[in-house]
């Protein structure tokens, strides 16, 4: 979700992408760990790349989203939100939620 | 500049090794060319410009090159059993060139010293040597010979088989299967192979002995192909 989060905003390169997710917070993201996340997202037909030149070496390949990309984001989201305010309920009604807690 | 495998030769050596190593595990698992050549160029452009901005391949994988290239396999579909044909044939042609140059070399010598030894023998005995180069022991002999090529042949072919395709799957059973598929090949080419030298009355001409080679040899081939596509259907 946050791969798909990162190339709605804006369409990225492999190596980019995992620079961004780091910086967005998601702390040490390799390349070794996106590449294949984002191999396994474009045969899922999630992902679309074009090639790119880039005029500090060989052409690259940046990957944005889909129709079905869009979908899915939307979806996960939407599941995502859900059951965090479940356990956003639970935790508050247990009372060991921040600040709430006796 | 591109290299054909899509590796970019102006990155630096650092970036060519890691890229050559993910690239060499891709071609053990036998993915063809076509598909690895274009993940190999996107890898190598993406630790090509990692690299610009101060970063080894090894920080920006962030796993070792053998992890990071089963993870690219896996997730591109590539942990299949691959048939690997051409390799398979290319390996066993090494291996067969080698079994007939050893056969040049060694066997034929071997036969006309051993023969002649026994020859020797049999005069000494007080055997008519004469009748000896038309006996039953001779062609015995000369049979042998030729038997203990053709085992050695098998054998060549199939350790270089094994050594050309020891990382791909259902190898075992690819061997097992070939070394029974090229006995009954050569029981079937052998023979016709002889056949044609009695019509052409053993002729020399290169026509003729490429006929034969290439029938044992086509045949030896196509066995291979079908024990491993035998051993794939088992998979």
């Amino acid at each position: 979700m946050c791969v798909l989060a990162a190339l709605d905003q804006q369409p990225s390169h492999a190596y980019e992408l995992a620079t961004r997710l780091a910086e967005a917070g998601l702390g040490e993201v390799s390349y070794g760990t996106v590449y294949p996340l984002i191999t396994r997202l474009r045969r899922s037909g999630l992902l679309h790349e074009q090639q790119q030149l880039s005029p500090l070496g060989p052409a690259r390949k940046v990957f944005s989203l889909t129709k079905a990309g869009r979908a899915a984001l939307t979806d996960w989201l939407a599941l995502w939100q859900r059951s965090t305010s479940d356990v956003e309920a639970v935790l508050r009604a247990t009372g060991v939620w921040a600040g709430e807690r006796r | 500049m591109i290299t054909p495998s899509g590796r970019d030769r102006d990155a630096p050596a650092a970036v060519q090794s890691v890229v050559r190593d993910a690239e060499r595990s891709w071609r053990r698992l036998g993915v063809p060319r076509a598909l690895r050549d274009p993940v190999v160029a996107d890898v190598c452009a993406d630790l090509h410009a990692a690299y610009g901005q101060g970063r080894t391949p090894e920080t920006v994988l962030g796993m070792t090159v053998a992890e990071f290239a089963e993870q690219v396999a896996r997730e591109n579909g590539w942990l299949v059993a691959w048939p690997m044909y051409g390799r398979l044939l290319a390996s066993a042609a090494v291996g067969a060139a080698a079994a007939i140059l050893a056969g040049f070399a060694l066997v034929l010598p071997s036969m006309y010293l051993v023969l002649a030894a026994v020859g020797h023998v049999l005069v000494w005995a007080g055997s008519d040597a004469e009748g000896y180069r038309e006996s039953s022991l001779n062609a015995g002999i000369v049979y042998a010979m030729y038997a203990l090529f053709g085992v050695g042949f098998v054998a060549a072919v199939l350790t270089a088989v094994r050594w050309g395709l020891k990382a791909a799957v259902q190898l075992r059973q690819t061997l097992s299967a070939g070394a029974v598929l090229i006995a009954v090949s050569a029981a079937v080419s052998v023979p016709l192979a002889v056949a044609i030298g009695h019509v052409s009355r053993f002729s020399s001409a290169p026509l003729v002995v490429a006929a034969e080679f290439g029938l044992v040899l086509g045949l030896a081939g196509a066995a291979l192909v079908a024990a491993r596509a035998w051993a794939l259907r088992l998979s």
